[in-house]
């Protein structure tokens, strides 16, 4: 029992720290809550607030450090369905149970060996390991979506271009049609099915501030540049020649993108041919090896 | 019967982390999900429609491209027994079975190139004929169908036809696979109904020079993918006469029957995809947005259906 509780103490303490952590950054405090302190802020009602709070507002690092770790945006932009409360749970409950996991079949080497194989702490480490984990697999997700919702979007554009100009469909009514019919349903996720409405409370008056709005939030550059072609089209310029202008940039981007890619590839590409050195002396060298040393102990 | 041989600290930490778990696992359970955000049904590309894709790509029939691809892996396996390192058995289905994908690959994204620039000169043939031709877009469509080019001559046949306009240029998406090919035909859909000027004016300022663009990105991804084929081949090849060479001397051959050499094996192997995997990685090629025409009739029809 007593070998257990400095195991125990530095569980709880790092458990503590964490939490305590995250609770002074303030990332449990509800949306609305945060908003009502901007507002204060802005109107000067502002208390001072903590030092660690203070101190946070004074280092960008920790501003920044904040705004990433920002679970409710974070699980908005991943198009998750999931609440930070219930992601915390969840990952908490995935950390716990490796942990009891790896500690027991450890212990149970030791049991069957008289030592022990893998040091406990171990255990702890790799249990501690899947909370930062999961936040950086939660920031891939959010990546990916911004990645396919964008691709889906600049691939719209072509059609909306005929949409609004031939059918005089609205811009999102073009848009939102088109997402139905894609074979990826991240941009239907977002704007057909309402997702946005969980980072974009605010009112709009126009398709544009909407889509500026939903850019923003979801940190989607595309929406900002269809935003402008609206707005563009709104003082007079064809709807056709400015989202068929803004498909071709879209296009355009592409292709120097890929451009970028395939020269960045051509430098790159040396490192696998480098490492294929790897297997094949592996090929060689066991047998080789095994000869040798059993030709001595012979 | 372990449990008596666990010491008792590591029986109580386990428990309550447990316990714990189980505690998050309610709340998470609980408290996970938004209830503002409604549960999609995604819409996911099955692993038989890329199979379908890259079949049609070739100018297969589906059924004999999964024909082959299932004898290949056979093949594969009855070779790998006869030379009796088991895991050469596994090692060689394998790549009967996701080898011979990889090696048509290139034939594909080229025949699929070649494919899609085809019908962008039919596209221009489509507005010269409706614009200095004065052909209705029915019997110009008609007319391109019945020459269409060795390139489209599957893809174009619907069109040769008549009937349902629309039918028929969601058939053509259909049978291409190719996602400009199928974005093309979505813009015919929803331009065809104004007036001819209209849908003329639509294949020039915007079918045209966008599909150029997207050529030019299609084509830009084919030099990357041949780069990348270019070397995996040859790092394939290396290993390939490598492992023939040490396998052919009966020291090593030996030594690869026995379980060490069975592990030593599982690691280069491991390893040799690891690093294909990584060349994978490095020479992405663009990714497309792939459209359900059928959807897209449907949505013509009642665009706020």
């Amino acid at each position: 029992m007593a070998d257990a509780l400095p195991y125990a103490a530095i569980a709880a303490l790092v458990v503590g720290a964490w939490a305590s952590g995250m609770l002074l950054l303030d990332l449990f405090a509800p949306a609305d809550a945060r908003a009502w302190n901007r507002l204060a802020h802005l109107r000067g009602f502002e208390t001072r607030g903590s030092v660690l709070q203070r101190l946070v507002r004074k280092a960008p690092p920790l501003t920044r450090l904040q705004r990433e770790l920002d679970l409710e945006r974070l699980l908005a932009q991943a198009h998750s369905d999931e609440m930070p409360a219930g992601f915390l749970a969840r990952t908490g409950a995935i950390a716990l149970l490796t942990f009891a996991v790896l500690l027991a079949l450890t212990a149970a080497g030791r049991a069957v060996e008289g030592q022990w194989l893998v040091a406990p702490w171990l255990a702890l480490v790799i249990g501690i390991l899947i909370v930062p984990l999961s936040i950086v697999d939660l920031r891939r997700k959010v990546r990916d979506m911004q990645t396919r919702t964008a691709r889906i979007l600049g691939d719209t554009l072509m059609a909306v271009a005929v949409m609004t100009d031939t059918r005089g469909l609205q811009l999102d009514d073009a848009v939102r049609i088109m997402s139905r019919c894609a074979w990826d349903g991240a941009l239907q996720d977002l704007l057909d099915r309402g997702g946005f409405k969980r980072l974009v409370r605010g009112t709009y008056r126009s398709t544009s501030e909407k889509y500026r709005m939903i850019g923003e939030a979801y940190r989607i550059r595309e929406f900002s540049n269809v935003a402008d072609s609206a707005a563009s089209a709104n003082v007079g310029v064809s709807e056709r020649d400015a989202y068929t202008r803004l498909a071709l940039s879209v296009y355009q981007a592409r292709l120097a993108d890929a451009r970028v890619r395939a020269a960045r590839a051509r430098i790159l590409i040396t490192l696998p041919i480098a490492g294929m050195l790897i297997p094949l002396l592996m090929l060689i060298g066991a047998p080789t090896f095994h000869a040798i040393s059993s030709g001595l102990g012979g | 019967m372990l449990s008596f041989a666990l010491p008792e600290p590591v029986i109580l930490i386990s428990g309550v982390a447990v316990i714990i778990a189980c505690g998050c696992a309610g709340i998470a359970a609980i408290l996970g999900v938004d209830p503002r955000s409604r549960t999609p049904n995604r819409r996911k590309l099955r692993l038989l429609e890329h199979e379908k894709d890259v079949a049609a790509a070739l100018g297969w029939r589906w059924r004999n491209w999964i024909a082959l691809r299932g004898g290949l892996t056979l093949l594969g396996v009855v070779v790998g027994i006869t030379t009796q390192i088991w895991l050469l058995a596994a090692l060689l289905g394998a790549i009967g079975f996701f080898g011979v994908r990889f090696a048509v690959a290139g034939r594909a994204a080229r025949r699929r190139l070649r494919m899609e620039r085809a019908f962008l000169v039919q596209l221009r043939v489509l507005r010269d004929r409706m614009a200095i031709g004065n052909q209705s877009l029915d019997s110009a469509l008609q007319e391109i169908g019945r020459n269409p080019g060795p390139e489209l001559g599957y893809v174009l046949e619907p069109w040769a036809s008549g009937g349902s306009v629309t039918g028929n240029i969601v058939e053509c998406g259909l049978r291409s696979r190719s996602p400009i090919v199928e974005h093309a035909c979505t813009v015919l859909i929803w331009a065809r109904t104004r007036s001819l000027e209209g849908l003329i004016a639509a294949i020039e300022d915007v079918l045209i020079p966008v599909g150029e663009a997207q050529l030019a990105v299609e084509e830009e991804s084919l030099v990357t993918l041949t780069q990348q084929r270019a070397v995996t081949f040859a790092m394939s090849a290396l290993m390939v006469v490598m492992f023939v060479s040490i396998v052919r001397v009966d020291s090593f051959r030996s030594y690869y029957e026995t379980a060490a050499g069975t592990v030593v094996l599982l690691i280069a192997v491991t390893a040799f995809f690891a690093l294909i995997a990584m060349l994978g990685r490095i020479a992405r090629v663009v990714a497309w947005t792939r459209w359900d025409l059928l959807r897209i009739r449907e949505q013509e029809v009642h665009p706020h259906g």
